[in-house]
C-alpha cells in the first residue's frame, strides 16, 4: 500500500463531518459514523497522487469559506451552518454553471459517501452480506472440488518448456538449466 | 502464508544494492508475468520488478475501499484528461491488473488479428498462428466457463432481457478454477479461484528461479548508445516515497509496465522510436454504466459478475454486461446525494449495474509530465458519444424487457427513464458530451507493434525499433483496439514475444 503521511487538520475534519451530515442520509448521526467516514476520507487521501490530494485538500478548503460570501451564512464557514443552509451552499456548487465546480462537488461527495457505505452498520442497513456469503460459498467450493484444486494448482510449477514452432532454440535452453520446480 | 521462496519486499532491502541478470522484466501483470515465467523456464537468469506490493490472496477482503487503496495505482484516482474526461483504473501489485480484473478471458476476434496482419503488418499473428499461444495461456490460466449455479440474479436478468429482444447472449469465459461466485473480483479474489498471475504465471516463474522485487519502482532505462542494458530506481517506502537506489543490469530488456507506464518508462529514459508514435495511438474501450432497478430482490452480489456478455452488436462495437459492485463504490459514482441517494442506494439489493463497452475510433496519447509522471490525454470524437448514447439506448431497452422499473443514465442532467417509452428521450436533445460519465479499464496501445518502422513504435514481437536489447510485452503493443477483454491477448503476445526471445537465447546467454 502506498499512503503518504497526509492528515486532515482540525477544521477540515470539521468541513467533512459537517459535509456529510448533507450528503449521507439522514441516520448518519443515529448510525455514530462520523470518525470512521472521516478516517477513510483521509486514507482515501492518502492513497490520490499529490496533486490530486492537494486540490482536493485545497477544494475542501475553499468550500469551507466560501460559505462566508454567501449573505445567509451571515459570515459563518460552511461547518457552523445549520443543516438548511449548508445544503443550500453544497448545491450552489453541486449545480454549478460551471463543469470543474460541478466536478469537484461530486468528487468530494463521493469520497464521503463511499466511507460512509464502507461501514458495518450501513451494509446491515442494506442487508448487503458479503462477507458471510463468501464464507459459505468458499466453504462449499472446497467441499466440491478441493481435490482437483490442489491437483490443478500443483500443474501450474510443473515443467513444461515452450518450444517455439519455429524449432530453433528447441527447448535447449531450458534444458541446459536444472528446474527449480523439479 | 510464507513469502515464496525468491520473492523480495521492500522489507528485505537494507542499502542500495545492484543486481544483475540475463533478462529484466518490469511489471508483472499479464504481460510481464507471462514473459517472465516463459523465459524462466527457458533457462534464462530473469529478475522482475514490481512497483506494487506483494498482496497474497490470504489479504483480498470485501472492504472494497481498503482494497482500493491497497490494490490499485493512485488509490483509483487516475484520470484521462479531455471530454469528457475518463476515469481509467490500473492495477499496481505483484499480478498487476490482473488481480483486481473481472476475469473475462477472451481470444482476439478474428477480424481483428486479420486487421493487424493486413493494415499494420503484423508478422504471424493471424488466428491459425495464434492458436497455440492461445491454448498455453488458457492451460495456465484456466479459461473456462462458469460452474453451474455460480451465477448471480442480475446476469440472470441480463440473458433474459437478451433473449426476450432475441439478441445474441453469451456466456463469459473465465480465468478460474471452479469460482465460487463471491463477486470479490475488481477487490482481489479471495478464495484464490480468479486465476490472475499473482496465483499462475507468478509462481511459475520463482519457481523456475526468476526472481521478483516488489515495490521496486523504476525510474528509467540504463542505456549504452542505442542498446538497453538494465533499469535504475528506488525501493518505495511504507509512505511512498522513495527509499534505497537500486541498479540492475541485464542483456535484455522488457518492458511490461502497462499502456500508460511503459510509454513513460520509455519517454523518461530518452528513447526515441523512428516512427516518433512512443505514447501515441492511445485507445481505452470507453465504459458507461446504468443502474436499473428492479421489483425483486436481485441482490446481485450472490454469484460472479459478468457471467454474460450480450455481443449482438459486437460488429458495431457494443459488448454490455452485468457488473454488481459493492454499495461504497457504487454510491460515489451515483449522481445523488442526501436523501435521493438515501433512496435508490435502499433498492441496492433491486438493482442491475449494466455496462457497455465500446470498441473506440480514435486515439489519445500518453505523455510525460515533468517529475516523469505520465498523463493520459484523450478526446471522445463525436462520432463515439453518438455510439455511447445510442449503445445505452439499446442497453435500457434489454433492461426494460427484462422488468426494470427505473433506469439512472450516465448523463449529466438527463432524468431518469421509468419506462420503454422513455428511451426515446434519450434522443430527444444532444448529449451534452463534458457530461457523459466514461470510464475505462482497458487502456492499449501506446507503442504499436508492426511491420513499419515509420509507423509503429515496435517490430511483431515487441522489439523496439532502432533499440538492442529492449523488448516491450504488454497491452501497449496493439495496433488498434479489439472490441473484447484485452487479457487473454496480451498473455498470448507475451508468450509469443517470449519464444522469440528465447530463439536467441543461446546468444543471449553467451553475450
Ligand atoms: C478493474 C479492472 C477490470 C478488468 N477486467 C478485465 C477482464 O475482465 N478481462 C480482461 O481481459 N481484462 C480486464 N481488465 C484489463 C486487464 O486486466 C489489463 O488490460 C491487463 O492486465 C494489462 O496488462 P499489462 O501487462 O499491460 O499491465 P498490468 O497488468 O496493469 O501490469 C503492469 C504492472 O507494471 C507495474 N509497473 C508500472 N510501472 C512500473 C515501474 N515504473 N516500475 C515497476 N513496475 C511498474 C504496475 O504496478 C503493474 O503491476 C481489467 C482491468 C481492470 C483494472
Ligand atoms: S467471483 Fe469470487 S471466487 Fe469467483 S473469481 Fe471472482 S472473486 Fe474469485
Amino acid at each position: 500500500m502506498i499512503l503518504a503521511d497526509f492528515r486532515l487538520s482540525r477544521r477540515a475534519r470539521k468541513t467533512v463531518a459537517a459535509l456529510a451530515r448533507v450528503v449521507c442520509p439522514e441516520d448518519f448521526d443515529a448510525l455514530g459514523v462520523e470518525g470512521a467516514v472521516i478516517e477513510e476520507v483521509e486514507l482515501t487521501l492518502r492513497s490520490f497522487p499529490p496533486l490530486v490530494r492537494f486540490a482536493l485538500a485545497s477544494a475542501i478548503w475553499i468550500f469551507e469559506w466560501s460559505a462566508l460570501f454567501y449573505p445567509a451564512s451571515f459570515m459563518r464557514p460552511f461547518s457552523r451552518l445549520d443543516p438548511a443552509r449548508g445544503e443550500r451552499h453544497f448545491r450552489r456548487w453541486w449545480s454549478s454553471g460551471l463543469l470543474s465546480i460541478r466536478q469537484l462537488a461530486k468528487t468530494l461527495k463521493g469520497m464521503i459517501t463511499m466511507g460512509y457505505y464502507e461501514q458495518a452498520a450501513v451494509k446491515a442497513c442494506l442487508e448487503f452480506h458479503p462477507d458471510r456469503w463468501i464464507a459459505d460459498v468458499a466453504r462449499r467450493r472446497l467441499e466440491a472440488f478441493g481435490e482437483e484444486i490442489r491437483r490443478k494448482e500443483a500443474e501450474v510449477i510443473a515443467p513444461d518448456p515452450l518450444v517455439p514452432a519455429s524449432g530453433l532454440s528447441k527447448g535447449t535452453l531450458a534444458r541446459k538449466k536444472p528446474h527449480a520446480a523439479t | 502464508m510464507p513469502r515464496p521462496e525468491n520473492l523480495f519486499t521492500r522489507d528485505d532491502w537494507t542499502a542500495d544494492r545492484a543486481l544483475t541478470c540475463d533478462v529484466l522484466v518490469i511489471g508483472s501483470g499479464a504481460g510481464g508475468a507471462v514473459v517472465a515465467a516463459e523465459l524462466a523456464e527457458g533457462g534464462l537468469e530473469v529478475i522482475v520488478l514490481e512497483e506494487g506490493g506483494y498482496h497474497p490472496t490470504e489479504e483480498f477482503t470485501t472492504h472494497a475501499t481498503a482494497m482500493v487503496r491497497k490494490l490499485y495505482r493512485d488509490g483509483g484516482a487516475t484520470l484521462a484528461i479531455g471530454s469528457p474526461p475518463i476515469a481509467f483504473q490500473e492495477g499496481r501489485a505483484v499480478g498487476g491488473s490482473t488481480v483486481i480484473n473481472g476475469g473475462m478471458s477472451w481470444r482476439t476476434p478474428e477480424r481483428i488479428l486479420d486487421r493487424w496482419w493486413r493494415e499494420d503488418g503484423v508478422d504471424g499473428v493471424r488466428a491459425k498462428e495464434m492458436g497455440r499461444y492461445f491454448e498455453r495461456v488458457e492451460k495456465y490460466i484456466s479459461a473456462k466457463h462458469q460452474d453451474p449455479g455460480t451465477t448471480s440474479r442480475d446476469n440472470e436478468l441480463l440473458r433474459e432481457g437478451a433473449e426476450k429482444m432475441s439478441w445474441k447472449v453469451i456466456p463469459n469465459i473465465r480465468n478460474q478454477l471452479h469460482c465460487a461466485g463471491t463477486n470479490n473480483c475488481a477487490f482481489g479474489c479471495p478464495t484464490g479461484a480468479k486465476r490472475s498471475t499473482l496465483v499462475t504465471y507468478i509462481p511459475r516463474a520463482l519457481a523456475f528461479g526468476a526472481r521478483l522485487y516488489a515495490d521496486c519502482r523504476v525510474e528509467r532505462l540504463l542505456r549504452e548508445g542505442t542498446r538497453s542494458v538494465g533499469a535504475e530506481g528506488r525501493v518505495i517506502q511504507p509512505n511512498g516515497k522513495p527509499g534505497h537506489r537500486f541498479t540492475v543490469r541485464a542483456k535484455l530488456v522488457v518492458s511490461s509496465a502497462g499502456a500508460i507506464h511503459t510509454p513513460a518508462l520509455l519517454g523518461r529514459s530518452g528513447v526515441k522510436s523512428p516512427s516518433g508514435r512512443i505514447g501515441q495511438n492511445l485507445s481505452l474501450h470507453p465504459n458507461v454504466k446504468v443502474l436499473a432497478v428492479f421489483d425483486e430482490n436481485v441482490e446481485g452480489w450472490k454469484g460472479v459478475h459478468q457471467a454474460y456478455q450480450v455481443r449482438e452488436f459486437q460488429e458495431e462495437g457494443y459488448l454490455f454486461a452485468a457488473v454488481n459492485i459493492p454499495p461504497s463504490i457504487l454510491s460515489m459514482a451515483t449522481p445523488f446525494y442526501g436523501r435521493e441517494l438515501d433512496e435508490i442506494m435502499r433498492d441496492y439489493n433491486r438493482t442491475v449495474i449494466a455496462g457497455m463497452l465500446l470498441e473506440d475510433s480514435v486515439t489519445g496519447r500518453v505523455r510525460v509530465l515533468p517529475g516523469g509522471r505520465p498523463q493520459a490525454f484523450y478526446d471522445l470524437s463525436d462520432f463515439d458519444a453518438h455510439r455511447l448514447v445510442r449503445g445505452t439506448s439499446l442497453l435500457c431497452e434489454l433492461l426494460f424487457s427484462a422488468g426494470a422499473r427505473r433506469i439512472v443514465l450516465p448523463f449529466e442532467g438527463m432524468a431518469d427513464l421509468r419506462g420503454p417509452d422513455d428511451v426515446r428521450k434519450l434522443f430527444e436533445r444532444p448529449v451534452h458530451k463534458p457530461g457523459i460519465e466514461v470510464m475505462t479499464v482497458h487502456m492499449m496501445g501506446t507503442c504499436a507493434m508492426g511491420g513499419d518502422p515509420k509507423r509503429h513504435v515496435c517490430d511483431s514481437y515487441g522489439k523496439v525499433y532502432g533499440h538492442e536489447g529492449l523488448y516491450i510485452s504488454d497491452a501497449s503493443l496493439f495496433p488498434s483496439p479489439i472490441g473484447v477483454n484485452p487479457m487473454e491477448t496480451i498473455m498470448a503476445l507475451a508468450t509469443r514475444n517470449a519464444e522469440r526471445i528465447l530463439d536467441q537465447g543461446a546468444a543471449l546467454k553467451a553475450a
